[in-house]
C-alpha cells in the first residue's frame, strides 16, 4: 500500500486582485504558504511517501527568494517524503534550475519525459508540455551519478528507487501500476461527452498525447495507465475515460471569486498489487471565497436586508476567514435605495472580506405612472419604453432621475 | 371629482369639525390663523398620506408637523364623488407609519377596492407635490417676493416657491456632475484617472522588461555556473600540474642529492684506492680485491706491534733516568744537615736567650760555641755532599749523552715506522669513509621513492613556477567569476524587488482602471438621465404648451381686460410680445407679474384637468391685486366654478365673492 498526495495549481506568490489592499494581498500570499504547510502536516500525519504537484506551483516565472526559500525548506524538513514536480504553463525552465542546493527529495520532470520506479510494482511518469526554454538538463540537482547513488544509499530518497531511462516514457508495463502526471486541459472529458466527430477523427489519425489543443484521453487510453494526475483546472474534477481514471485536484486555495467554493487536495491510497486506487478529497477550510445569494423583497430596507444576509451567511456556514460576495436578488423600490456601503462595513466585522452586489430588479408598476401628468410620469414612461437602453441602465436612470426630482442629493 | 363633505377628527387646530361643500364655488371668509392652510393640508394628506417621513425638520416632516401637541392620532374622513360614484375616504395617522390606517368605503359603508392608498395619484394623476402645486394656489405662490421668476417649469409645474426651478436645478446638478467626471476636461475625474492610468501603464512597460531582465539574469547565472564548473575542473588539472611540478622539483632535489652522494662515494673510493696503490705499490696488481682490503690491515697490525716494541725500548732509559733522579732527590734530602742546623739554631736561640737575661744552666758562650760548631759540621757535610753530587752528575751526564745518541738512533727508525703507520692508519679512515659514503648512498636509495625517482628520467619537464603562476591566475579568474555570479544573483534579487513593486503598481493600475470604468459608466448614466429628463420635459412641455398659453392669455385678458400678445417658451415660460419682440414678464410691473402668476396657475390647472374634474383650492389669491383686478378676479371665480369645484379662502370681506 502506497500513500500519496496529489495537488496542483498552488500559484504561490500570486499578486492578487486590486480589490484587496496591499496588506491584505500580502496576507493572502502568506495564506497560500500556510495552506501548503497544512498539506505537509497532513502528509506527515498520514505518513505519505510522496507528494505529486501537477504544475503551476508558482504564479509567475519570477519567484521571490523568500517564497522559494520557504518552499524548499519545507521540502527539506520532510526528508521522508519524496516530492515530484511537473512544470505547468506558469513555470519556466529556470523555476528550480536557478536555485542553489535543491533538496535531494525533490524530483523533476522534463519535456522528453521521465519515469520513476517507486517500488517494484509502482511507476510514476510525467511529461512536461510547458516551461519555456530550449535546453533540458537530465539531472537538475545531482552533479554526478556517484552523487545520486550516494543519496540513494543514504536513504534520502527512499522513494523512488531509481529513475528509469529517459528514452520514451511510454513503454509502460502491463504488470506495473502506472501513474502519469500531466498539466493542461482535456480535449475530451469522458467517453460520454466525446463527440462522434472527435472519435472518428482520432481513429483516423494517430494522436499525440498533448498538443496545443489539450490532452487527449483517447490517446492515453492506449497505454496501461491507472491514474492520470492532472493540473491546470482550478476546480476539482474527476472522471473516467474507459478504464483510464483522471483527476484534477483543483487549486489548493481560492484566490478570487472566480475560484469560489471548497478547495483542497487529494489523498491517495494505492494498492499496487491489484492496482486499486482509493481517493479522498481533503478540504482546506480556512479562507474560502464564497458567493451567497440573498433574496429580498421590495419593502426590505437596509436593516431588513442586513438581517436576511446574516441569516443566509449562517445557513451557508461561512467562516470568519472566508471572503464573501453577497448578491442581492429580488426586488427594490425606486424610492428606497439600500445603503450597500453600510451593509459591507457591518458584515466586514465578522469576515475577512465582504462585497455586496445589487442585482435586485427595480419594481416599477407601469400602471402607476402611465397616466401621470407630470414630468416624472413622462420621464418614467420614456425611459421604460426606450429600446436603446438595457434593463440595468433603465433601472439606474430611473432611480437617479426620480431621486433627483424628489430633491435627493446626487 | 367632487368633495362633498369632510369630517376632521383631529388635525392641526381642527378637532371634530365637519364641513360640507357645494359642487361649485365654496367661499370662506376666515381670519388669519383660522385654519385655511390647515384645511388645505388636510385634504392633501387625506388623498396622499404624509410625506417627508425620513426628514427630521418639522417643516418637512409632515407627521411631526401635524401631530397634535397632546399626542394621539389625527385624521378624519372625506366624502367625495368620482365618476358618478360616492366614496368615503377614511384616514388616521399615528405616531409612526405602522399605526396609520386607510379605508375606502362606498356610500353604503361597504369596503371599496376601487382605489388604493395612493388614491390621490390614482384620481388626480398627479403625485403629491404636483397636486399641491397645481390644485392649491396660495397668495404666497403668486408674490414676487417669494418667487424669482414666473416659470412653469415642469418639474415645478407649479412650484415657484423654490429659488431655482427644480427641473433646472436637477439638470444643473447633472450637468455639474457630468462636468466633474468629464473625460475631456482637464479637471474632469475621468480625465485625471486616464492620466493616472496612462502614467501607471507607462511605468508598467518596465514590468515586462524587468521580468525579461530577471529571466535573462537567471540564464546568465546558469551560464556562469557552467563556466564555474569548467573552471573547477581546470583548477583541478592545474593543481595536478603544480603537484607534478613539486614532485619533479623534489625529484630533482633527490637526484642532485644522489649525485652528490655518489660523487662523494666516488671520491672516497678514489682516495682509498689511491691509498691502496700507494701502499701496495707493485704488489697491487697481483692482489685480489679481497686481499687488497685485507692485507694492509694485517700488515698494519704488524707495524703496530713493531712500533710498540720500539716504544718500549725507548721508554727504558727514561725509567733509569727517572730512578737516578729519584736517588738524587733522595741524597739531596740528607737529614743530618737539617738536624745539625736545627740543633745549632736551638743553641743559638739559647745564647740569645741567655744574653737577653734568661736563666740557663749553661753559659751563653757555650751555647754560642755549640751552635757555631754544629753549623760548621752541617756545612762541612753539605759541602762534601755537594762535591760528591757534582761528580756523580758529571758521570751521569756523560752516560746520558751516550744513551741519547743511542736513542736518537732508535727514535728515527721509530719515527719512520710511525709515519708509515700513520699513513697506513689513514687508510682505515679512508676505508671507513668509503664505507660511510656507500651506506649513506644506500640509505638514501632505500628511503621512500628515492630509488625510483633517481632511476626515472624526466619525460615532460613542468616548470613548477610556471604551473603555480597559471594556477594563481586561474584562481583569480575563478574569484572574479564567483564575484560575478554573486553580483548577478544579488542583482536578480534586486530586480525581483522592483518587480514586486511593479506588481503592486499593476494592482493599483487595475484598481484605477476599474474606478475609471465605473466613472465612465456613471457618466453615461448621468448623461442618459439628463437627456431623458430633457426629452421628458420637452414632450411634456409640447403637450401642454398650447393649452397653457391659450388659457393664460384668456385669464390674463379676463383679469386685466387688456389684450396683449403672449408667447410661451419650451420651458413653459410666458413672454409677452411688444414691438415684435418677445420680452420676459419680468419687465411688467410687480402687480401685473402677480396677476400673470395667477393666470399661469389657472392655465396649468386647466391644462392638467381639461375636463375640470379636480378640486381647486384658492388661498386668498387676490390679496396683492388692486381693487379693479380683484373684482375681475372674483368675477373670474364665478366662471371658473361653473366647471369645477373651488374652495376659496380669504381673510378680507372685500375679497369675498
Amino acid at each position: 500500500m502506497v500513500r500519496l498526495i496529489h495537488t496542483a495549481d498552488l500559484h504561490l506568490d500570486t499578486t492578487f486582485s486590486s480589490r484587496f489592499s496591499k496588506e491584505e494581498a500580502e496576507e493572502r500570499r502568506q495564506g497560500l504558504l500556510l495552506a501548503w504547510n497544512k498539506l505537509l502536516d497532513f502528509g506527515a500525519e498520514k505518513r505519505v511517501q510522496a507528494v505529486l504537484i501537477a504544475g503551476d506551483l508558482f504564479d509567475s516565472p519570477v519567484v521571490s527568494r523568500s517564497t522559494m526559500d520557504i518552499f524548499l525548506s519545507s521540502i527539506r524538513k520532510n526528508p521522508e517524503i519524496s516530492f515530484f514536480y511537473l512544470r505547468g504553463n506558469h513555470d519556466t525552465k529556470n523555476t528550480f534550475l536557478f536555485q542553489e542546493h535543491l533538496p535531494k527529495n525533490l524530483f523533476l520532470f522534463s519535456h522528453e519525459g521521465k519515469k520513476y520506479r517507486l517500488n517494484e510494482k509502482l511507476v510514476l511518469a510525467g511529461q512536461e508540455f510547458y516551461g519555456r526554454g530550449e535546453q533540458e538538463e537530465e539531472n537538475y540537482f545531482f552533479d554526478s551519478e556517484e552523487e545520486e547513488e550516494q543519496a540513494l544509499e543514504e536513504g534520502m530518497n527512499c522513494f523512488p528507487e531509481k529513475e528509469e531511462p529517459a528514452q520514451g516514457i511510454w513503454n509502460f508495463k502491463e504488470e506495473d501500476c502506472n501513474l502519469l502526471m500531466l498539466h493542461g486541459m482535456l480535449r475530451e472529458s469522458s467517453v460520454s461527452k466525446e463527440t462522434s466527430e472527435e472519435k472518428a477523427s482520432s481513429e483516423r489519425t494517430p494522436e499525440a498525447v498533448q498538443t496545443e489543443d489539450g490532452i487527449s484521453l483517447r490517446a492515453l487510453s492506449k497505454y496501461p495507465i491507472h491514474y492520470l494526475a492532472l493540473g491546470h483546472i482550478h476546480k476539482r474534477e474527476e472522471g473516467r475515460f474507459g478504464a483510464l481514471r483522471y483527476l484534477y485536484p483543483g487549486c489548493l486555495q481560492g484566490r478570487g471569486f472566480d475560484e469560489e467554493g471548497e478547495k483542497g487536495f487529494y489523498y491517495l491510497e494505492i494498492n499496487e498489487q491489484n492496482k486499486e486506487i482509493r481517493t479522498e478529497f481533503v478540504p482546506l477550510k480556512d479562507g474560502e471565497f464564497r458567493i451567497i445569494e440573498v433574496l429580498l423583497s421590495e419593502e426590505d430596507g437596509s436593516l431588513e436586508a442586513l438581517e436576511k444576509i446574516t441569516e443566509r451567511i449562517r445557513e451557508e456556514n461561512a467562516g470568519e476567514k472566508d471572503s464573501l460576495r453577497i448578491i442581492l436578488k429580488g426586488e427594490k423600490s425606486p424610492e428606497g435605495e439600500r445603503n450597500l456601503r453600510y451593509l459591507e462595513k457591518q458584515l466586514s466585522e465578522n469576515h475577512a472580506y465582504v462585497e455586496i452586489k445589487e442585482e435586485c430588479r427595480l419594481k416599477l408598476h407601469k400602471e402607476d405612472f402611465m397616466h401621470e401628468k407630470s414630468l416624472k410620469g413622462e420621464f418614467l414612461r420614456m425611459v421604460s419604453d426606450s429600446e436603446s437602453l438595457s434593463e440595468e441602465e433603465k433601472e439606474k436612470i430611473i432611480l437617479l432621475g426620480i431621486g433627483l426630482l424628489q430633491g435627493e442629493e446626487l | 371629482m367632487i368633495i362633498k363633505s369632510c369630517h376632521i377628527a383631529q388635525f392641526g387646530k381642527w378637532k371634530e369639525k365637519d364641513f360640507s361643500f357645494s359642487d361649485a364655488l365654496n367661499p370662506y371668509l376666515w381670519e388669519n390663523g383660522e385654519g385655511k392652510t390647515t384645511l388645505m393640508h388636510f385634504f392633501h394628506i387625506m388623498f396622499y398620506g404624509l410625506s417627508g417621513e425620513r426628514k427630521q425638520d418639522i417643516l418637512e416632516n409632515e407627521r411631526k408637523h401635524f401631530m397634535p401637541f397632546q399626542g394621539g392620532n389625527f385624521g378624519g374622513n372625506i366624502h367625495f364623488q368620482e365618476k358618478g360614484k360616492n366614496y368615503i375616504l377614511e384616514r388616521s395617522f399615528g405616531l409612526r407609519k405602522a399605526e396609520d390606517s386607510f379605508r375606502l368605503l362606498e356610500e353604503g359603508g361597504k369596503e371599496s377596492k376601487d382605489y388604493s392608498e395612493n388614491i390621490g395619484e390614482e384620481i388626480f394623476s398627479l403625485d403629491s407635490e404636483a397636486f399641491q402645486k397645481v390644485c392649491m394656489i396660495s397668495h404666497e405662490d403668486l408674490s414676487l417676493r417669494f418667487n424669482s421668476s414666473i416659470h412653469a417649469k415642469l418639474g415645478n409645474v407649479s412650484d415657484d416657491r423654490e429659488d431655482m426651478q427644480k427641473f433646472q436645478k436637477v439638470q444643473n446638478t447633472l450637468k455639474d456632475a457630468i462636468n466633474a467626471l468629464s473625460p475631456n476636461r482637464r479637471t474632469g475625474a475621468i480625465f485625471k484617472k486616464k492620466m493616472e492610468e496612462e502614467s501607471l501603464s507607462a511605468s508598467l512597460y518596465r514590468k515586462k522588461e524587468e521580468e525579461e531582465a530577471v529571466l535573462s539574469l537567471e540564464e546568465e547565472v546558469l551560464s556562469l555556473e557552467e563556466q564555474w564548473k569548467e573552471k573547477t575542473k581546470e583548477e583541478e588539472r592545474l593543481e595536478e600540474e603544480v603537484q607534478k611540478g613539486i614532485l619533479e622539483k623534489e625529484a630533482l632535489g633527490k637526484k642532485v642529492e644522489y649525485q652528490k652522494l655518489q660523487e662523494e662515494l666516488e671520491k672516497a673510493h678514489y682516495r682509498y684506492e689511491n691509498a691502496k696503490k700507494w701502499y701496495y705499490q707493485n704488489r697491487l696488481e697481483s692482489l685480489s680485491e679481497e686481499e687488497q682490503d685485507r692485507l694492509w690491515k694485517e700488515e698494519l697490525q704488524e707495524l703496530k706491534s713493531k712500533i710498540n716494541a720500539l716504544k718500549k725500548e725507548a721508554e727504558k732509559p727514561k725509567e733509569e733516568a727517572s730512578s737516578g733522579k729519584e736517588t738524587e732527590e733522595r741524597e739531596r734530602r740528607n737529614p743530618l744537615i737539617y738536624i745539625l742546623s736545627v740543633t745549632a739554631l736551638a743553641f743559638l736561640l739559647l745564647f740569645f736567650f741567655k744574653i737577653s737575661g734568661g736563666n740557663l744552666p749553661v753559659p751563653g758562650s757555650l751555647s754560642l760555641l755549640i751552635a757555631i760548631l754544629l753549623f760548621a759540621i752541617a756545612f762541612a757535610i753539605y759541602y762534601g755532599e755537594r762535591e760528591r753530587r757534582n761528580a756523580y752528575l758529571g758521570r751521569r751526564l756523560a752516560e746520558e749523552e751516550k744513551r741519547g745518541k743511542e736513542e736518537s738512533l732508535r727514535l728515527s727508525s721509530l719515527e719512520e715506522l710511525l709515519s708509515h703507520y700513520h699513513k697506513v692508519e689513514e687508510m682505515l679512515s679512508l676505508e671507513a669513509e668509503e664505507k660511510e659514503r656507500q651506506e649513506a648512498l644506500s640509505a638514501f636509495l632505500a628511503q621512500g621513492e628515492n630509488k625510483k625517482t633517481v632511476e626515472n628520467s624526466v619525460a615532460d619537464f613542468v616548470s613548477l613556477e610556471e604551473a603555480q603562476s597559471r594556477l594563481e591566475r586561474h584562481r583569480k579568474e575563478q574569484e572574479l567569476l564567483k564575484d560575478n555570479i554573486r553580483e548577478k544573483r544579488e542583482e536578480r534579487e534586486d530586480r525581483v524587488e522592483i518587480l514586486k513593486a511593479l506588481s503592486e503598481q499593476e494592482r493599483t493600475l487595475q484598481a484605477v482602471r476599474e474606478e475609471r470604468q465605473a466613472m465612465e459608466e456613471r457618466i453615461h448614466i448621468l448623461q442618459q438621465t439628463k437627456d431623458y429628463l430633457e426629452k421628458a420635459k420637452d414632450a411634456f412641455a409640447s403637450e401642454y404648451r398650447g393649452p397653457i398659453l391659450s388659457a393664460f392669455t384668456k385669464y390674463f385678458q379676463e383679469l386685466t381686460k387688456t389684450k396683449m400678445q403672449f408667447a410661451i417658451t419650451n420651458d413653459l415660460e410666458i413672454e409677452f410680445i411688444e414691438g415684435g419682440m418677445r420680452r420676459s414678464l419680468a419687465y411688467l410691473s410687480e402687480g401685473l407679474q402677480d396677476l400673470c402668476r395667477f393666470a399661469m396657475k389657472l392655465a396649468i390647472f386647466d391644462a392638467m384637468f381639461p375636463d375640470g374634474k379636480a378640486v381647486l383650492f384658492l388661498d386668498d389669491p387676490y390679496s396683492h391685486f388692486d381693487d379693479e383686478k380683484g373684482e375681475r378676479g372674483l368675477a373670474l371665480l364665478d366662471g371658473l366654478s361653473e366647471k369645477r369645484q373651488i374652495l376659496y379662502f380669504t381673510c378680507s370681506a372685500s375679497r369675498m365673492p
